[in-house]
């Protein structure tokens, strides 16, 4: 781990790859073959088995995809407390977070201008003319009713705010207790006073992963003791299942196990990258998750919607995925020319813990829909 | 909580590791679990209000939808840690040694035991645990060989034995399999999985005690084999890809056993809880700080095997007798200051000299019978070792390398 007290080496930053990489797969699974075919009244056998065997055994909703968020946010918290302070640098992290969204609000606007079939939640809803503007200004999950357009976008606003708190405990890493704790205040006064609308009683709910990923990166460059990251981690416990408590909508997800799982793989992941961390399709994954994210309920959404129109459910739906797939390489390498001029991150390891020998676009995002209404895995009956 | 990443490599190799540290704070934590477990299930049977419990159920149990009372917790965690243990020993022992090692390691503690429940149950100190009818002698005598669990008409004296049959099971197999085991060490774990599918699709029928016998064994054999698995890609025996494979195929077969059957699992929350505690292992093997080594820690390591025989007629007779004299907390402390004393007695009494006698007797028999080389290199105490998952230098197994 840190030679030096605050040197995070990259072989432990590269760790985060695996659990990026995993939290993307989660999620393009998610959407395109489990939420897909519910949504369009098809069966896709072999989805069903998994929810039979792995989904509802395991108590894992949504077809993992909540699990891949909570992955995500984690390797971000941990990532954010990454590298330097240097504005430059901190400027040149929040615009390689930002700028996914940035790019496919405006598609994803003007796709449904073009009455294409995107990821809208609730399906019936309608974003409305100012929906692009809403979501480039991160409120889409604030204002109630609202219909985001990029209905992954909001984790993009999750992994900002962990980006700018990481980079002031950088600044400061005597604060390494005080900012944590001070998000952790806030989250619990809004979630568990305030009364927020449902997305963002949500967002709130999985904010504290990305707390929590953050103390662990903390502890890893020698910031915290483990004693103050256990104390830490009760404290989101304490959150996550008080909110799965006082807010009905998110009763029935059973996110607190989802949470449970995510960090212990993620812990598990740190400890045991090994080699998987170092696969081409790993790395690959890990430094385009946030595109792919993004990307997953626009252009894998339309794409998977006119290609069923040619084909039966399973190669529409792979089809789907590689146009995603692919959009997200043209979205990364695009990125990386943009963003050349960017300051790079000072160490070999980028803002996501991702070895940048890339381009280091890496961290992905995605969002949530809680008014899936798939007969996921774990529905409200068990 | 040290965060630092290990490679694969270093995590797999024992020689990097040594002793697994880690192993006995698990141990520590399951045999606290287990008797969490009881105590809650005993304040509900009696419709008591135990604060405990509540908060636990509300903090742990409700979030993560467990079964109530965190009950499997400890069991898995057994069960697991000794599949990871057993197999690490089965490779330096022959296949006689090692059963015999396993048996009378079991044997005498949980004769001990079942002589203090029958007494208990004799005198209808522990209603809860077992009704006064059981304590006969032909019960006690089905009971001292686990008999009750497949033969009419019999019932348990000390409930928390049916684990043994899992046990034992998994020790014979293990034992019979020890020179395939050796030379391809993914085949035992293949095989048992084929006999596990093809014996839950066989037996469906519980209407006598012996295939419910065959089939609790079955559901949670996978369990266990889970343990060998992680024994086995962490000594590099096997490669991570088959280590995952074989695991992912245990890891259905107990989720088969569980959408087949209802007559043997109690609660929908086995699965989630097998998950978390193999997380759990897998991490907490690595762990060696200052805690994991105390002194402390591995001396209620030692005595697990102990607490598990115990707790519950020691736990039971006090809450019976003192609950509605004294209350509930006062109680529970009186309960588990009885259980301490009585797993000490346990440990001291008939454990450790049923060990030493055992150790003495291997040592004045004549070379060459049943006593080989490689046995004799095993560490003083690690026939204490392997044999519940629950005694302690379970983790004192010393490196392998590849034969």
């Amino acid at each position: 781990m840190a030679g030096e007290r605050g040197e995070l080496r990259p072989a432990l930053a590269s760790a985060t790859t695996l659990a990026r990489a995993t939290g993307s797969c989660l999620i393009v699974y998610s959407y395109l073959w489990g939420l897909w075919p519910d949504r369009h009244a098809t069966r896709f056998p072999p989805v069903d088995l998994v929810r039979e065997w792995v989904n509802r055994p395991l108590g894992i909703g949504e077809d993992f995809g909540m699990l891949g968020v909570m992955l995500l946010l984690l390797a971000s918290g941990f990532s954010a407390v990454s590298g330097t302070a240097a504005p430059r640098e901190v400027l040149g992290r929040l615009v390689r977070i930002y700028l996914p969204l940035l790019v496919v609000a405006p598609v994803a606007a003007g796709l449904f201008r073009l009455g294409a079939d995107i990821l809208i939640n609730p399906p019936d809803g309608h974003p409305g003319s100012l929906a692009a503007v809403r979501e480039l200004s991160l409120v889409s999950q604030a204002v109630p009713g609202s219909v985001p357009l990029v209905t992954l976008g909001w984790v993009i606003g999750l992994e900002l705010l962990a980006g700018l708190t990481g980079a002031a405990i950088i600044r400061l890493p005597a604060a390494a207790l005080a900012v944590p704790a001070t998000q952790l205040l806030a989250v619990a006064g809004v979630l568990l006073l305030g009364g927020p609308p449902p997305q963002l009683a949500l967002a709130l709910t999985l904010f504290p992963m990305a707390v929590l990923g953050q103390l662990l990166g903390c502890r890893s460059r020698q910031w915290l003791p483990g004693w103050a990251v256990a104390a830490f981690g009760i404290v989101v416990w304490v959150l996550l299942a008080g909110s799965d408590r006082t807010h009905p909508q998110l009763h029935n997800w059973w996110y607190p196990l989802a949470a449970c799982y995510a960090t212990l793989f993620f812990l598990l992941t740190l400890r045991v990258a090994g080699p998987l961390s170092a696969h081409p399709v790993t790395s690959w994954l890990a430094s385009r998750s946030r595109w792919l994210l993004v990307l997953v309920g626009v252009v894998g959404w339309t794409t998977l919607g006119l290609a069923r129109h040619a084909l039966p459910f399973a190669p529409a739906a792979a089809v789907a995925t590689l146009v995603t797939l692919l959009a997200a390489e043209v979205g990364h390498r695009g990125a990386t020319l943009l963003t050349e001029r960017l300051p790079a991150p000072r160490s070999s390891v980028d803002s996501s813990g991702i070895p940048s020998t890339d381009g280091s676009l890496d961290e992905s995002n995605s969002a949530h829909d809680p008014s899936r209404n798939q007969p996921s895995a774990l529905r409200t009956d068990r | 909580m040290t965060v630092e990443r290990t490679p694969l490599a270093d995590f797999r190799t024992p020689a990097a590791r040594g002793r697994l540290y880690g192993l006995d704070v698990l141990r520590v934590v399951a045999s606290v679990v287990v008797v969490y477990t009881h105590l809650a299930a005993w304040f509900h049977a009696g419709n008591y209000r135990w604060r405990v419990g509540s908060a636990v159920t509300e903090a742990v149990v409700d979030p993560l939808h467990l079964n109530a009372n965190l009950g499997f917790v400890g069991v898995s965690t057994f069960l697991l840690l000794s599949g990871l243990v057993v197999t690490s020993v089965a490779f330096r022992e022959s296949p006689g040694e090692f059963f015999v090692r396993r048996i009378v390691r079991i044997v005498p503690a949980l004769w001990g035991a079942l002589a203090v429940a029958f007494v208990l149950v004799k005198i209808d100190a522990v209603p809860t645990m077992a009704t006064q009818d059981t304590a006969t002698a032909g019960q006690l005598l089905s009971n001292l060989w686990l008999g009750n669990y497949g033969l009419p008409d019999q019932n348990p004296l000390l409930p928390v034995t049916w684990t043994l049959t899992v046990q034992i099971a998994f020790y014979a197999f293990t034992a019979l399999s020890i020179p395939l085991l050796r030379r391809r060490p993914w085949l035992p774990a293949a095989i048992a999985a084929t006999g596990i599918s093809l014996t839950v699709s066989a037996v469906h029928l519980f209407d006598t005690p012996f295939p419910l016998l065959v089939r609790t064994i079955v559901s949670f054999l996978p369990v266990v084999f889970l343990g060998q698995v992680i024994s086995l890609a962490r000594e590099r025996r096997i490669r991570p890809a088959t280590a995952v494979a074989l695991g992912i195929v245990h890891f259905l077969l107990f989720v088969r056993a569980d959408l087949t059957t209802s007559a043997v699992f109690d609660g929908d929350g086995y699965q989630r809880t097998l998950l978390i505690t193999v997380l759990v292992v897998l991490l907490g093997m690595a762990a060696g700080g200052r805690l994991a080594r105390s002194g402390l820690v591995q001396a209620l390591s030692r005595r697990t095997y102990a607490v598990y025989l115990v707790h519950m007629p020691a736990c039971y007779a006090v809450l019976t007798l003192l609950t509605p004299r004294i209350g509930v907390t006062w109680s529970t402390l009186a309960a588990l200051a009885a259980t301490v004393a009585a797993t000490e007695v346990l440990h001291r009494f008939v454990e450790e000299p049923a060990n030493r006698l055992f150790r003495r007797w291997l040592r004045r028999r004549p070379p060459g019978i049943g006593k080989d080389k490689v046995v004799a290199s095993v560490p003083r105490h690690a026939d204490n070792v392997v044999t519940y998952g629950l005694s302690s230098p379970a983790s004192d197994i010393r490196p392998h390398t590849r034969s």
